[in-house]
C-alpha cells in the first residue's frame, strides 16, 4: 500500500521530467537521458577501470537460457552515484533496470551498506519491500505514464511496436494498462 | 586524539634540540612540552601551538583525515535467482574497482 498521493506525484514527476527534458508527455523516455539529466554515471561492466577478463567473463555469462544473476549495482560513494548495468541482458531489459535503480535514487531510499569480504560482497538483508514497491510503480510511470498509455490506445498502436518504441517488455505494457485502468477506459 | 602520532613528531622536529629549546619556540613550558612528548593530552591552546611550530594541520591529530567515504552499495539481483559465489567475487572486485575509480576521478581520496 502506499502513501497517499504517492501515485499522484509519480504521475506528476513523469510529466515534469519529460517537460524538463523538451519532450511531449506522451513520448518515450530513454534511462539513460534521464540519469544525464540527474547527475547519474551509468556503466557497464566493460567501463570499470581495471577488471579483468575473468570477473568479466563471469559477470556476463548469458547463454540465453541462465541469464547472469544480478541485474545492477549502484554506487553512492560521497555526492556521486553510479549504476552499473548487466549489459548481457536485453537493452529493453537495461532501460527497465536503470529505470528502476534512477526511481530508488530519485525516491532517496536508503541502500545498503557493503561489506566486502576476500570471499566476496556479503549482502546485507533484502531491500526493504515498500521501497521496492515505490521504485517499480516510479520506473513504471516514466517508462510509460498514463498519458502515454492513453495516447497509445487512441491511436490503435500495434502494442508490440508500442512496447518496442517505449523499450518495454509486453508484460511492462500490459501491466500499467491495467493498473491505471487505461485499458478499461479504451478498447480497439 | 592521535597523541602518540604528535608525541612522536614533536621529537623528530626537535631531534638534538633541548625540551627547554623547543619549548621556547613553541611558546609553551618545557615541563607541558615534556608531558605532551609522554603523551599525555595537551589544552587546546598548547595543541595549537604545537601543530603551528609543527606546521601541520591540526586535523591529521584529530583523525579527521582517517575518514574515508563510505559507499553505499545497492546489489539488485535476478528475481529468484540464487548469486553463486563466484559471482559474489566478481560483483566485489567490480564494485571496489568501480569506487576506486571514482574516487580517483573526483579526487576523493586523500
Amino acid at each position: 500500500m502506499f502513501k497517499r498521493g504517492f501515485k499522484s506525484w509519480c504521475e506528476r514527476f513523469a510529466t515534469d521530467k519529460r517537460q524538463e527534458l523538451g519532450l511531449s508527455s506522451s513520448d518515450p523516455l530513454d534511462a539513460r537521458l534521464l540519469a544525464e539529466n540527474l547527475g547519474i554515471k551509468v556503466w557497464t561492466p566493460h567501463d570499470v577501470p581495471g577488471l579483468t577478463q575473468e570477473h568479466l567473463n563471469i559477470l556476463l555469462h548469458n547463454d540465453g537460457k541462465t541469464a547472469s544473476d544480478w541485474s545492477a549495482v549502484t554506487l553512492i560513494v560521497e555526492d556521486i552515484k553510479l549504476v552499473i548495468l548487466n549489459s548481457s541482458h536485453s537493452l529493453g531489459r537495461q532501460s527497465s533496470d536503470l529505470m528502476h535503480e534512477l526511481s530508488h535514487l530519485i525516491l532517496d531510499h536508503q541502500s545498503q551498506e557493503m561489506n566486502a569480504s576476500s570471499e566476496g560482497v556479503l549482502m546485507l538483508s533484502a531491500y526493504e519491500k515498500d521501497q521496492e514497491d515505490e521504485a517499480d510503480w516510479l520506473s513504471g510511470c516514466l517508462l510509460l505514464p498514463r498519458e502515454a498509455l492513453v495516447s497509445i490506445m487512441k491511436q490503435r498502436l500495434d502494442l508490440t511496436i508500442a512496447a518496442s518504441d517505449f523499450r518495454v517488455s509486453m508484460s511492462m505494457l500490459k501491466y500499467r494498462m491495467s493498473m491505471t485502468g487505461v485499458a478499461r477506459q479504451y478498447t480497439y | 586524539m592521535n597523541i602518540e602520532l604528535l608525541a612522536e613528531n614533536i621529537l623528530r622536529k626537535r631531534s638534538i634540540k633541548g625540551v627547554r629549546e623547543a619549548a621556547k619556540e613553541i611558546g609553551v613550558s618545557s615541563a607541558t612540552l615534556s608531558r605532551v612528548e609522554n603523551k599525555k593530552v595537551p589544552d587546546l591552546d598548547t595543541f595549537s601551538k604545537i601543530c603551528a611550530w609543527l606546521g601541520e594541520d591540526p586535523s591529521i591529530y584529530l583523525g579527521l583525515t582517517e575518514i574515508k567515504p563510505t559507499p553505499r552499495v545497492r546489489v539488485h539481483f535476478k528475481k529468484e535467482s540464487a548469486i553463486t559465489p563466484a559471482s559474489a567475487k566478481a560483483l566485489s572486485e567490480m564494485i571496489l574497482l568501480a569506487q576506486k575509480a571514482i574516487l580517483t576521478d573526483n579526487n576523493i581520496e586523500g
